[in-house]
């Protein structure tokens, strides 16, 4: 009857139960926490990379020098202006603006440098500005009605006026947190509190030779460092170089007329990568990893990534994401047989002997041909994926126009590998990866590389990045009888935007 | 304890409703793991990781469908990922036209489950496989192709030849064809 073999197994099979052992279920208990444990490990080893880079930039940071002697301590003050806020005006209050900051500008040139004969004319309306020292008036757009008044001790006017016009272009931005980076690290404003700037830039960031009014201008990128997720980069054409005259007097530098861009602390970024990738084995009989390493060849290998940035400071970031990896491999086996065949001729040679005269030789000629024979080949185009996720802490160690010099170090987290193609058992028969006690999930391994980054637009860059990838463990269980790690030296090409 | 009262001390990872769900389930979750696997130390790994799982992928059962399928479907999967580690056992086939024939039915319905279950386990590891999702968990020849990531017509083969190979193991225990 059809079916009937079906019908009888099920029914038998339906109600039947067995008993496990007594103490499966204190296992199942001890083999959870053990993987709960393994997960806090990571989490925190993680934890642990990133508060000790987040330690070590704080560390290498904490050094600002306070001029206070030297700062000419303009006032600049804030206020809402409820006309600005009608949206068809904006472009003509933007001008009024702009015409107000500049002759606020011519204020305190007089006011600085009353000998001065760099600014020889004065209009009436920045004749009424005398009395307030820095007035910009900046438009609030989202608070139409509070009114905020601020004074900060800048010690450059065109650095207040700069910090105006952020304020300016961020209107929903808690000034009170900001922090304004200058080129580098070592020149920061501190927007709640006034100038912190480094003595040894201080020269370099005051003064210029009063009669070199030829600035050599070069694209500095100023970057507002804000808490509360925004950091806005400015980019202005403007670095005064450093005048070694003997009559070097202060000047006033001219206002930063760059785009202001709004950036926030994320990035996003994706890559591919192309590159030498193979393994190490272990095994106590080396016999079998000579005939490893002579039947499995490198082939080129891929790595496709794609991250999130957060951009903790200028110079640190940390990544997340995940990398996906192929490492090729080609196998090929080939068994040989060797036959050989022994032939035997005799001859017969006549020689002429000085005393004898002509003899007549024989001898016997052996001849043994080898034939080689392929018995077996096999090949095969071995192919290990791994979906893992780093974290990664990246530096920019050097700076010069759009080209960044980075570094970055980090761990991945594997969480699917998967092998594919063939292999030499130590009997010398081909084997499937597949039936090998292999590692799917948490392969780790640990990369660096250094690479470079050039800088298109504030917000989009291009990378290229050599790097080197190396697991941690064994992606072979310890029943397969060898542990297999495997390591690649990858270039990676990419793009990054800032968000 | 009401099951649904055991899920929900289970979502709080509470040990005493984990003991209880084990030991409502394990007995039949082994007898389904033992079809799947050889001997009995297997099975009982299969078990272990299947309620690892269980208790770890609790929260996301919605209560829809049975309790008890959603923890065999699990069960199920484990053993066959697990064998899946072992060896690559399915041989792509076409679908061959198998003289399908009679048994003593009686016979095969007297014999004890114990026996039933040697002869299950000593087929060969895809054919059980087949045989066990096919004739007793009641899945498609479309879904096991799908679980097992074989074609349906291979699932079929399989099936075909696991029953002619049962049909031998069977003779041996002295069931006789009619």
């Amino acid at each position: 009857m059809k079916n009937e073999i079906e019908n009888i197994f099920k029914q038998k099979f339906n109600s039947f139960e067995a008993t496990p052992s007594a103490g499966l279920f204190d296992a199942i208990i001890a083999k959870k926490a053990k993987k709960k444990r393994a997960i806090w490990m990571w989490s925190t080893a993680a934890l642990l990379a990133t508060a000790s880079a987040l330690g070590l930039w704080s560390y290498k940071n904490n050094t600002p020098v306070q001029l206070a002697d030297d700062t000419m301590n303009s006032t600049v003050q804030y206020k809402n202006t409820p006309t600005l806020l009608d949206q068809t005006q904006d472009k003509k209050e933007v001008v009024q603006e702009k015409t107000i900051l500049e002759k606020n500008l011519v204020e305190i040139n007089r006011q600085t440098k009353p000998s001065g004969g760099r600014i020889k004319e004065e209009t009436a309306e920045a004749k009424d500005t005398r009395t307030i020292k820095t007035e910009a008036i900046i438009q609030r757009r989202q608070k139409p009605t509070a009114e905020k008044n601020r004074t900060n001790n800048f010690s450059r006017n065109e650095w207040a006026e700069l910090f105006a016009k952020i304020d300016r272009d961020n209107p929903t931005m808690d000034l009170n947190k900001g922090t304004l980076y200058l080129g580098n690290k070592k020149q920061t404003i501190d927007m709640s509190t006034g100038l912190n700037i480094p003595q040894e830039n201080k020269t370099r960031a005051l003064k210029k030779s009063a009669r070199d009014d030829k600035t050599d201008n070069n694209d500095c990128k100023q970057t507002l460092n804000s808490t509360l997720n925004t950091i806005t980069s400015v980019t202005v054409e403007q670095t005064p170089k450093v005048k070694e005259e003997e009559d070097i007097e202060e000047v006033i530098l001219p206002l930063p007329t760059g785009r202001l861009v709004a950036l926030n602390k994320w990035r996003i970024q994706a890559s591919v990568g192309m590159g030498y990738a193979s393994r190490t084995l272990s095994e106590t009989n080396k016999e079998y990893i000579d005939l490893r390493n002579s039947t499995e060849n490198v082939a080129v290998s891929y790595q496709f990534g794609a991250n999130v940035i957060y951009q903790f400071s200028p110079r640190w970031n940390i990544q997340t994401g995940l990398q996906y990896t192929i490492r090729n491999e080609l196998f090929e086996y080939s068994e040989q047989m060797y036959t050989t065949e022994k032939r035997e001729v005799q001859r017969t040679e006549t020689v002429v002997h000085p005393v004898l005269g002509e003899i007549e030789r024989t001898y016997l000629e052996i001849t043994i041909d080898t034939t080689s024979q392929y018995l077996k080949y096999t090949s095969s185009q071995n192919k290990f994926q791994t979906v893992s996720i780093p974290i990664i802490v990246e530096r920019e160690l050097f700076k010069h126009h759009s080209w960044s010099l980075l570094a970055k170090v980090g761990v991945h987290a594997g969480i699917y590998s998967n092998r594919v193609g063939l292999l030499l058992a130590p009997n010398k028969e081909t084997q499937e990866y597949t039936t090998l006690p292999t590692r799917n999930t948490g392969i780790a391994s640990a990369m660096f590389g250094t690479g470079v980054l050039y800088s298109v637009t504030p917000r989009i860059s291009l990378l290229a990045y050599p790097q080197v990838n190396l697991q941690l463990n064994s992606s072979t269980k310890r029943t397969a009888g060898f542990s297999q790690n495997d390591w690649g030296i990858y270039t990676h090409v990419g793009l990054r935007i800032g968000l | 304890m009401d099951e649904r009262e055991l899920i929900k001390g289970c979502v709080k990872n509470d040990v005493h409703s984990q003991q209880a769900l084990y030991e409502h389930f394990a007995p039949k979750m082994m007898g389904v793991s033992m079809r799947y696997c050889t001997s009995k130390m297997e099975a009982e790994d299969v078990l272990q990781d299947a309620f690892i799982k269980i208790f770890d992928k609790i929260k996301t059962f919605k209560g829809e469908g049975s309790f008890e399928g959603w923890i065999r479907k699990i069960v199920v999967f484990t053993a066959l990922k697990s064998n899946d580690k072992r060896v690559s056992k399915f041989e792509p086939g076409s679908l061959e036209n198998v003289q399908e024939q009679s048994f003593d039915a009686k016979a095969i319905s007297n014999m004890e489950t114990a026996n039933l279950l040697s002869i299950l386990q000593e087929l060969p590891e895809g054919y059980r496989a087949v045989f066990n999702l096919y004739a007793i968990e009641g899945y498609s020849h479309k879904e096991i192709g799908k679980i097992l990531d074989i074609s349906d017509v291979t699932s079929r083969t399989q099936y075909s030849r696991a029953k002619q190979h049962l049909i031998k193991l069977l003779a041996q225990y002295g069931i006789q064809r009619i």
